[in-house]
């Protein structure tokens, strides 16, 4: 017997003539994140195991898998060679210290064997019986399953347990795209979603150092590290809005400081997904919470993206929704540190609420927005984590 | 000249270069366990015996002995842990002390022990009037820090020390001196204090090596449980090279303490009198007094964020702190709010610390911190 970690994928199967494609990514994309184990994985059909690996990893294996988008559910398993009586002694083995109810439950992929799924649970399921008395069959409610997957190529997996992974696509089979990586709680939760529909996700951060400090920034940096454990490694680029905050600042109406700010951080967005083949503009935005998340100042701000799609995959959130999400994939405490990022300096009194395109182009032409943006372009540091 | 300007000494210090060596020659010899019995690890024994010996001759403690720890933070909460205190008695800690004397006292209050904060005068000292009307038989142990990280005050912890024990001769006096020793001159024998923490860091010598000076009458219940280390008080096996390494430097402060010291005053006039000259003197709040230490001086420019000024500075290699660094990742600073100062005095506030073994292009420094400063009050204010 060999121990064995046996995954599942999930929505693959639905992509007909591109699962091809679809299983090749997700294998990849395993393999990456397995590298820093000694483990090997290796493809049969319809399944993906991980196999020679230490056992002292494998705590950690299990939760690596956890956080790869397109594994649907995987087991710790015995693997054997598919024998009737080598099953048999070994379902016996596994349930001999259990109590209370069980049932066995029998997958027969090779169907060379004479006996079906059906008599063989029956049959395996008798013997459990006979060598434990503490435990009662129960079909309907079990407190332990015990699983039997009969493959076709000669191997048997025997397991109790499923472990649930995040589901989704593997990352890279819905093209790329540029997340707006802000510090908070929204945008590291939006980020994890898109990758968990296989978008490849970069983010790009904007600052106002010195206005802001080096451990907003760490901090930036600190949740793409957490995220890119389910988007795989992740590029950031950071750009500063600091000129045209101050520009802002110093020759327009105060109230539309965050709406021009925005214009300034989309267009920016919008350049770096063409230079870098970018599919899409990703934001954590959700409708109405703040005062530049109306639908007026989406409007407003999306104005400047002229063939780019911007998506929002928390739009109809709410806050206590995207919180739970950011507390389950680990980055609620992280984002909750109190460090300012570039809104909250030069914050207005009163920002304004539904701005409109003609009087926000007003305020805009107060300043040189372009060439603003253009050194705010150049400037932009890379940083590439995970 | 240094390729940057390092004014954030009381966070801490460069090791001085030839620590180093001495180190890896005294490695050579002393690698060894001092709780071992063989030769090799007796004469290890005797070696850190001779750095305890030098480094207690300095704070003038002949009559108590000093126990190494792995830094002042572990030397102030020995303090407040080791003497079983009970529900209903009271610790007195001033409203300017360091985090690690802050927390560790306010923990007790789990306990049900009372902590009493005394206020801070105008100048950033205890306020010996409130002292006095603070101190009573429940009183059974005081902590006041004897040079304020945060500005520099010197308390007068001999009259305090004197005061408090004329009212309650059993009450337990500690002051925390890490921004004290090796700086200004003073022996804990003449300040009468029962306990007295240091460290290493602070002094041009490596970290993970501090110290708690105890007197002899006292007795404190250990904090680490182990091999009974350090005469039982600190279990953990010695940190030998780290000790003598301490020892060694302070030889060296200690020939110039009065030399660092002249030199000191110089920087921090020459500085305070060219930001004095500038274009941003009108802005300029100097929230350490006259009298204070010279290696930390506390200033406000009015309407600005200390914060953002630190990092305007950063760009060109000057460094400069919000407040001690340990707290300044926290909203506020307690010491200056005790000394009365407002909100944005506070947010305003800058901590400039000095190094007596570092060299200070003022002129440089202040026309940077000029235009920061005025880009900022340009820019901010509106």
């Amino acid at each position: 017997m060999e121990k064995v970690i046996l995954i599942r994928f999930g929505e693959i199967f639905l992509k007909g003539k591109n699962r091809g494609f679809f299983e090749k990514v997700l294998v990849e994309n395993i393999k990456e994140k397995l590298k820093e184990f000694d483990a090997e994985v290796v493809k049969i059909p319809g399944r993906y195991i991980v196999q020679k690996y230490r056992e002292s990893d494998e705590i950690d294996i299990l939760e690596t898998l956890e956080k790869i988008p397109g594994i649907f559910s995987f087991s710790k398993s015995a693997k054997i060679v598919t024998d009737l009586n080598k099953i048999e002694e070994l379902s016996v083995e596994l349930m001999k210290d259990k109590k209370g109810t069980f049932k066995v439950e029998t997958n027969r992929a090779d169907k060379t064997l004479e006996l079906n799924s059906m008599q063989i649970s029956a049959k395996i399921g008798g013997k459990i019986l006979a060598v434990n008395k503490n435990l009662k069959v129960d079909v309907k409610k079990p407190e332990t399953t015990l699983f039997i997957d009969i493959r076709e190529d000669k191997t048997t997996f025997i397991y109790e347990n499923v472990i649930f992974g995040v589901g989704g696509m593997p990352v890279g089979t819905s093209g790329s795209g540029l997340i707006l990586l802000s510090g908070g709680i929204d945008s590291p939760v939006a980020g994890y979603m898109m990758a968990k529909r296989g978008v490849k996700v970069a983010a790009v951060h904007f600052h106002s150092y010195p206005y802001t400090s080096n451990f907003a920034r760490e901090k930036v940096e600190e949740l793409a590290k957490i995220i890119s454990a389910y988007t795989g490694k992740m590029t950031i680029f950071m750009v500063s809005m600091t000129e045209l905050q101050e520009q802002i600042n110093a020759k327009c109406d105060s109230s539309y400081m965050i709406t021009l700010l925005r214009r300034g951080m989309f267009t920016i967005a919008e350049r770096l997904a063409k230079k870098y083949k970018k599919k899409m503009i990703i934001t954590g935005e959700s409708l109405g919470q703040v005062a530049s998340q109306t639908i007026e100042s989406m409007t407003v701000v999306s104005e400047v993206v002229k063939d780019t799609p911007i998506i929002r995959p928390l739009v109809a959130f709410d806050k206590c929704e995207t919180i739970d999400i950011a507390k389950k994939i680990g980055t609620f405490e992280t984002s909750i540190k109190p460090f300012e990022d570039c809104c909250t300096v030069f914050l207005p009194e009163s920002p304004i609420v539904r701005p409109n395109l003609y009087l926000t182009k007003k305020e805009q032409e107060k300043i040189d927005f372009d060439e603003i943006i253009n050194r705010a372009f150049e400037s932009i540091e890379v940083v590439e984590i995970g | 000249m240094e390729k940057f300007s390092y004014l954030d000494n009381a966070a801490t210090t460069k090791v001085f270069d030839d620590v180093f060596d001495f180190m890896k020659q005294k490695n050579e010899e002393l690698f060894f366990n001092p709780s071992s019995s063989y030769m090799p690890s007796i004469n290890v024994k005797k070696q850190l015996n001779l750095a305890r010996e030098n480094i207690t001759q300095k704070l003038g403690g002949k009559n108590g002995r000093l126990t190494f720890t792995s830094s002042a933070t572990e030397s102030n909460n020995m303090v407040f842990n080791g003497f079983n205190l009970r529900p209903g008695q009271v610790v007195l800690i001033s409203k300017g002390e360091h985090p690690s004397v802050f927390y560790a006292a306010h923990a007790l209050e789990q306990k049900g022990v009372i902590v009493k904060e005394v206020n801070l005068d105008k100048n950033g000292k205890v306020d010996f009037e409130h002292f006095k009307t603070l101190i009573d038989d429940n009183v059974v142990l005081i902590s006041v820090i004897h040079v304020s990280n945060e500005t520099g005050a010197i308390n007068d912890i001999k009259c305090l020390c004197e005061y408090a024990k004329k009212i309650n001769p059993n009450v337990i006096f500690h002051s925390d001196g890490v921004q004290a020793f090796g700086k200004i001159q003073f022996s804990v024998r003449d300040l009468g204090v029962d306990l007295y923490t240091i460290s290493s860091h602070k002094l041009y010598a490596p970290r993970g090596i501090a110290g708690i000076w105890i007197k002899n009458s006292i007795k404190i219940h250990p904090y680490l449980l182990g091999g009974g280390q350090e005469d039982g008080i600190r279990s953990s096996t010695e940190n030998v090279l780290g000790a003598l390494a301490f020892s060694y430097v302070l030889d060296k402060v200690f020939v110039n303490i009065n030399e660092n010291y002249n030199r000191v005053i110089d920087y921090k006039n020459c500085f305070i009198k060219k930001l004095m000259a500038s274009n941003i003197s009108q802005f300029l709040k100097i929230n350490s007094s006259e009298d204070a230490s010279p290696y930390i001086l506390s200033l406000t420019f009015d309407k600005i964020k200390g914060e953002v000024l630190e990092n305007m500075l950063d760009r060109y290699n000057i460094y400069i702190s919000t407040g001690s660094a340990c707290s300044s990742k926290k909203a506020g600073n307690r010491t200056l709010e005790a000394m009365g100062k407002g909100e944005s005095d506070v947010i305003g506030s800058v901590r400039v610390s000095f190094s007596p073994y570092l060299d200070y292009d003022f002129d440089y420094i202040v026309s940077k911190f000029e235009e920061c400063v005025l880009r900022l009050e340009n820019n901010v204010k509106r």
